[in-house]
Parts: structure tokens; C-alpha cells; sequence
């Protein structure tokens, strides 16, 4: 247990609260959740639908703001940046991997991988080279010309995962991203984002509702009525480790 | 992000929806090319008028005349009547000439004698508007002549004229009294090589003309004093030194005037009317010639267009008359200002209604984008940048449309121009003048109304919550 000291909390959440107010009744998406994720971790939030996972997920995304409590990513207090801060917080920290893709329709799977890096202005050739490594990455190099639909959903969902870590982002968000992809397909996504995000050390924190993708991660939130009910360590990477240094 | 990325994504998303983006851009066009059309009709006009303005000697000359009844210049009254010798009258003289020299601001004075005359060639007999000028003046007057042609010759005994293009159309057959108006066929004179008989004195000629007939049968009625004094008038012959240069039927300041040496002209007239008052002279109550020699106006240059109105007025409280184009074209600058805003203004509206297509077409596209923007925001799309692309999007419609538009509109002119050159003669330039700056501010007008017209919706768009945008499916 040593390690846990050398690696850095990058996720800090502190007693974060979310009411929705839909006429005259109350909502308590999140009812005061705290929690840290460190750096380098894969993180799993599960519950059943309408538990506030999404919303969980958009806060820590500075998609939305909190009723009441801290957010604090990389150091940074995002519940108090601007939109355009937020943007730029984005930007340069954060990929985001969709349930329903989105893809930009009008653009082939390399445009749509280069896009984060077009906003941060890098030049075309640049852009073009790290969109091709990313999609070989994510073993799609015989469909870099492709337009998203001429793709499979399975195809698509890896053009977002080769998008969200095109930037090197220290942190990926992703919402459900096997929730519109079969079982088999869900699972080959999975592997490859467990896989990449290892290779990389990159932190992931995915929201599903399914109990066996879950496993793929190394810690699981379990989330009830916008409370944490519990936290799981899964054993899984802990016995790699192991195995890692055995060898 | 980059400003060539910012405008490939605006170009693409205006590619992706063709028709839309054609039919927006249809809009501009139209409005830009209207503004710009209905310009150019005012400027060609404005044109024009400043042409005519350079012929008669620019914008820097000044006309000034005595101040008198307006029975002094015409030529045929010897002044009988209300020339009484009041101290308010004033002529221009050798004297004022000196004295208008010596003014500040002036570069040059000249007196110009206008008298008119008849000329006789062959059967033919006609008016000439004749004006003799100082050489330096004639040189200012910047006359086009027909080639091998040249000016009159201050040193000349004889007169030589020059003769307007349009001067032939007075002249009209003496027996029949048709000319070239009622005929539509040219007199047969080519002045370039023919001689005249010049009558300077108009009222000799024409009662020597009528004594042969009329006068037999009045003398016997017992007609005193008139009819006996029939002497025929000296014809001089003279020839004609230049001709101005155009057709009979284009028009320009000289075309029907004839210009000699003020000198020549001057001492032809003082041998001729020895003794006599001088037709168009000034007499004293007793018929007697004026002490001095009158000049019909003095032309004054002043040295700068600024001076001139200052000019004006300084010799205007000497007690002359004063008229310059400065004048004229102030007055005329007012109408074409009114001229061209009611046109500029009409052409606006229809820039106008294409602007609201614009806003239209943004706003449409916006909604059909909403999710893609919010994918944007999400993945890092800065608000300055959505802003900047939809921005640019409306300009580059508005861009395409001015572009499109001034082409429209150059052909729309030289249309216009070629319709009317063919149809009626006498329009010197262009009805319709495009000048460079019209065709840019025309090009920028429209950006700029493209820019405004999307700015809304731009701004609508950088404020769409990106939440939202990814939520709706
Ligand atoms: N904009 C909103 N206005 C009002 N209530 C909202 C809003 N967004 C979410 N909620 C409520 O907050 C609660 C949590 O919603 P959330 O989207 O986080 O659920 P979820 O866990 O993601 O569910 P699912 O698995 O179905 O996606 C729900 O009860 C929902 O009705
Ligand atoms: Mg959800």
C-alpha cells in the first residue's frame, strides 16, 4: 500500500449537491456526495437510472453547476470558473466520450478525431498525423475516410474514444459509452479503453448501469437517489500489480 | 483555433446546404447590386455634369460681367433706350481687366467679346455665336480640335475662326429658309476648306437685303431716314483656322460656338463701325460710343478651387456680376446628394430584405446545428470561436453577394450605357458610372450587413448551453 502516497489525488469532490426545481416539488439529483479519484484511475459509477449519475458526471465535466459544494480538478475550483473558463478548462484537461457518439456527421473519422486539436489551434499537418496514430490506436486505420455513417456503432464509439484522447487529456469523461452498442461490441470498447487508459495512465470516470462493465474498473461508485451507498475496490488491478512486480 | 480552420468550417457548413446558401446569397446580390446600380446612375449623372464643368473651363473660373439692364448684350439693341449713363453702371473694360489682375488670388484675367454675326458661303447663310478670346484664354477653354486643325493667330490681319462641330446645323439655305433641322440633310460646307463672307453688321445686311424689294415700293410712299441708309455692309472673308472636334451630334460645351482672336475681332469691329456705335456698345444718352471699349465678360482663373467663392465675392462688391461654376456645381452637388439617396435608399431596402435572409438562414442553420455546437462546446470549441464561425459565415454570405453583385451590377451598367449611347445622341458620358470605391464600399457594405445580420444569430449560438445541446437527441 505504499504506492497510494506517491499518487496524487487528481479529483476532489466535497459535499456536492444538485436540486432540480420542477414546479413546486424538489429534486435532489445529488444530495451531498463527497469523493476523490486519483490520478490514474479508472472509475465506474454505477446506479439505476435516474440515481443522478449523468449528473454527477456533467459537474465534474463543468458542464453544469452545483447547487452547493466544491469541485476541485487538477487544483483547479471549477464550480467557480466562467463558461469561457470552463471551455478552456476543457480543453486542455478533459475528453468526453458520449453514449450516442457524436460525431460531427459532416466530417470523415479523422476530421472528427482532429477536431478537439483544431480548437486548440495546432496546424493541419500536426492535427492530421496525431488523428491517424490515435485511429490506429483504437484499430480503425481502415476506416480513417470514413463519414460516421458509413460506421458501425462500434466503429463510431472508437472514433469517440481516438476523439476524447486525441489532446492527451489528463482526464476522459464518458456517459454510458457502451449504452448503444450490443453486448459483444460493448465489450471489445471496453477492453480498448481499459487497455489505452492503462497504457497511458490516464484517469477515466465512466457512468453506466451495468453491473458487469463495471468491472473493467478499478474502483465503482455505487450511486442511489444522489447519495454514494458504496464504494468498491475492484481486486482486479491490485492482482496485476502484483503480478507486475512477480515478473 | 485558426483563423484559415475558422473559415474552412464556415465554407464547408455554407457547401453542405447549397441551395440555402445560393438562395441567401441570391438576396444579397440582388440588394448590392441595386445599391450599386442605383449609385451609378447618380454618379453618371455627377459625371457628366463635372465634364461639362472642365469643358467650360473648370472649377477654378470665374465669369464676371457688368452690372446693368439686361438689354446691354444683346447684340442687336444699339442702346437707345434705358441706357442712361447712371454711376451704377459697370463695364467690363480694359481697366477692370488691370484692376482684376492685380486682385489676390488671381491667376489670370481675360476680357472675351462675344458679338454674333452671320456668315454667308454659297447659297447657304447662317448665325455664329461669335466669341473672341485672348489666346491664353482660348488655350484655358482646353478645345478639342479635329486633327491638323489649330487656334486663331493673334497676329493675324485677317479673322480666323473656330468653329464648333455642331455650328453647321445654324447654317440654312437663304432661299428657302430650310436647314439642317428641317432637311436632315447637312449644309454643303466643309469649313476646313471653304471660304466665308462674315457680316458683322447684321442690321446693314439685312436692310440692304430688303431695300431691292421693300424699299422701291416704300420710297414712293415718301419713307424717310431708314431706307436711305442702305449701304451694303463689308463682308469679310475669312476662313476657318480649326474645327471642333465630334460629330454634328455630339454634344459638348463648344459645339456651337465660333472663337476668334478678341483682338482681331476687336479692331475688325472699330474699323468697321468707325464713327458708329459698335452694335452691343454702350452708348450715352446722346448715341455717342462709350469712352472706352466693353468687353461682353471677363474670364478670371482663380488660383485655387478654395479661393474661389472668396473671389467671387470680393468682386462682386466691386459693383459686377459674377457667376461661377463653383456655384453651379454646389447647387447641382445638393440635388445629385438628394438624387442619389432616394436611389441609394431604394436599393438599401432590398439589401435590407436580404439581410433579413441572412439572419433567417443563420438562425435555421443553428437549429439544424444545435447539437453539433454543444458537441463543440464540450469537446473544447472556445465561445469566441462559435461566435467567430457563424460570424463568419454570414460575412463570407455577404461576401460572395457583393461580389457577385458588383459583377452584376458592372454588367447591369455597361447595359444601361449601351442603351442609351444607342438610343439618344447628345448625352455626352455615361448615364451610369461605377467608380473603384463604389464597387469596395459596395463589397464592404455588404460584408458588413452580412456581419450585422448574423451577429444575433451568433450570439444565440455561443450561448447555447452545451448541456442542452448533447442531451437533445
Ligand atoms: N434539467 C433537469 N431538471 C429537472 N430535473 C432533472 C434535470 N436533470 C435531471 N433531473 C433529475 O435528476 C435526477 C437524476 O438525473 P440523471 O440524468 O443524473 O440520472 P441518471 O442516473 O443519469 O439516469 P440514466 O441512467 O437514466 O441516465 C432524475 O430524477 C432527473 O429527473
Ligand atoms: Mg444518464
Amino acid at each position: 500500500m505504499e504506492r497510494e502516497e506517491n499518487v496524487k489525488t487528481i479529483i476532489t469532490v466535497s459535499n456536492l449537491y444538485k436540486l432540480y426545481r420542477v414546479g413546486d416539488s424538489c429534486v435532489r439529483a445529488l444530495d451531498g456526495v463527497s469523493f476523490e479519484i486519483r490520478e490514474g484511475e479508472f472509475c465506474a459509477i454505477v446506479g439505476t437510472s435516474g440515481s443522478g449519475k449523468s449528473t454527477l458526471l456533467n459537474m465534474l465535466a463543468g458542464l453544469e453547476k452545483p447547487t452547493k459544494g466544491e469541485i476541485i480538478i487538477n487544483g483547479c475550483h471549477i464550480e467557480k470558473l466562467k463558461e469561457d473558463e470552463l471551455v478552456r478548462f476543457r480543453r486542455e484537461n478533459v475528453g468526453f466520450i458520449f453514449q450516442s457518439f457524436h460525431l460531427i456527421g459532416t466530417m470523415n473519422a479523422v476530421e472528427n478525431v482532429a477536431l478537439p486539436l483544431n480548437f486548440r489551434g495546432e496546424a493541419r499537418k500536426v492535427r492530421k498525423a496525431k488523428a491517424e496514430r490515435m485511429l490506429d490506436l483504437v484499430n480503425l486505420s481502415k476506416h480513417k475516410k470514413h463519414m460516421p455513417n458509413q460506421m458501425s456503432g462500434g466503429q463510431q464509439q472508437r472514433v469517440g474514444v481516438a476523439r476524447a484522447l486525441v489532446t492527451d487529456p489528463k482526464i476522459i469523461f464518458a456517459d454510458e459509452p457502451t449504452g448503444n452498442l450490443d453486448s459483444h461490441t460493448s465489450e471489445e470498447v471496453m477492453g480498448l479503453m481499459q487497455k489505452v487508459v492503462r497504457e497511458q495512465g490516464r484517469t477515466l470516470v465512466m457512468v453506466t448501469h451495468d453491473d458487469h462493465l463495471a468491472e473493467y474498473a478499478d474502483r465503482v461508485f455505487h450511486i442511489i437517489d444522489g447519495k454514494i451507498v458504496k464504494i468498491e475496490e475492484n481486486l482486479r488491478r491490485e492482482r496485476e500489480d502484483i503480478k507486475d512486480e512477480t515478473d | 483555433m485558426r483563423w484559415i480552420d475558422l473559415l474552412r468550417m464556415s465554407i464547408s457548413s455554407l457547401r453542405r446546404r447549397k441551395l440555402r446558401t445560393f438562395l441567401t446569397v441570391l438576396g444579397v446580390v440582388i440588394g448590392t447590386a441595386s445599391i450599386v446600380v442605383m449609385i451609378s446612375l447618380g454618379l453618371g449623372l455627377q459625371q457628366s455634369m463635372y465634364e461639362e464643368v472642365e469643358q467650360s473651363g473648370g472649377t477654378t473660373s470665374l465669369t464676371v460681367t457688368g452690372k446693368m439692364g439686361d438689354g446691354m448684350y444683346t447684340s442687336y439693341s444699339y442702346g437707345m433706350d434705358g441706357t442712361s449713363e447712371e454711376p451704377s453702371q459697370k463695364y467690363v473694360t480694359d481697366d477692370l481687366i488691370e484692376e482684376l489682375r492685380g486682385l489676390e488670388h488671381v491667376k489670370s484675367a481675360n476680357p472675351v467679346l462675344n458679338v454674333s454675326a452671320l456668315a454667308l458661303k454659297g447659297r447657304y447663310i447662317g448665325y455664329l455665336d461669335l466669341y473672341g478670346m485672348t489666346p491664353e484664354e482660348l488655350k484655358l477653354r482646353n478645345i478639342e480640335l479635329e486633327p491638323g486643325g489649330r487656334l486663331p493667330d493673334p497676329d493675324s490681319a485677317e479673322l480666323e475662326l473656330v468653329v464648333g462641330n455642331g455650328v453647321i446645323t445654324n447654317f440654312y439655305e437663304e432661299s428657302t429658309g430650310r436647314g439642317y433641322w428641317e432637311t436632315g440633310e447637312l449644309p454643303d460646307i466643309d469649313f476646313k476648306t471653304d471660304q466665308l463672307f462674315l457680316i458683322l453688321d447684321q442690321d446693314a445686311y439685312y436692310s440692304s437685303q430688303n431695300s431691292p424689294s421693300v424699299g422701291l415700293e416704300e420710297n414712293t410712299g415718301g419713307e424717310t431716314g431708314t431706307v436711305t441708309q442702305t449701304k451694303a455692309p463689308k463682308k469679310h472673308v475669312v476662313h476657318a483656322c480649326g474645327v471642333v472636334a465630334g460629330g454634328v451630334d455630339s454634344y459638348n460645351s463648344n459645339s456651337y460656338s465660333v472663337f476668334c482672336d478678341i483682338n482681331v475681332l476687336k479692331s475688325t469691329l472699330q474699323k468697321e463701325f468707325r464713327g458708329r456705335a459698335i452694335p452691343g456698345q454702350p452708348t450715352t444718352k446722346s448715341g455717342k460710343p462709350y469712352r472706352q471699349f466693353v468687353y461682353s465678360s471677363a474670364s478670371v482663373q482663380a488660383d485655387d478651387m478654395d479661393h474661389v467663392e472668396e473671389l467671387a465675392d470680393t468682386i462682386r462688391s466691386m459693383g459686377y456680376d459674377v457667376s461661377t461654376n463653383i456655384e453651379y456645381i454646389n447647387s447641382m452637388k445638393k440635388q445629385f446628394a438628394m438624387v442619389q439617396g432616394v436611389l441609394g435608399g431604394i436599393g438599401a431596402v432590398s439589401l435590407f430584405v436580404a439581410a433579413i435572409g441572412i439572419t433567417n438562414t443563420m438562425m435555421m442553420s443553428i437549429y439544424e446545428r444545435t447539437k453539433e455546437i454543444g458537441v463543440m462546446k464540450v469537446i473544447g470549441c472556445s465561445l469566441k470561436n462559435i461566435r467567430q464561425m457563424f460570424l463568419l459565415e454570414a460575412a463570407f454570405i455577404g461576401f460572395m453577394g457583393g461580389v457577385v453583385g458588383n459583377i452584376l451590377s458592372f454588367i447591369m451598367s455597361a447595359a444601361v450605357n449601351f442603351v442609351v449611347s444607342g438610343e439618344s445622341m447628345g448625352v455626352s458620358g455615361k448615364l451610369s458610372y461605377i467608380p473603384p470605391w463604389l464597387a469596395l464600399a459596395a463589397l464592404g457594405f455588404a460584408v458588413l450587413v452580412g456581419m450585422a445580420a448574423g451577429y444575433f444569430p451568433a450570439l444565440r449560438a455561443m450561448r447555447l448551453s452545451p448541456l442542452a445541446a448533447i442531451r437533445n437527441e
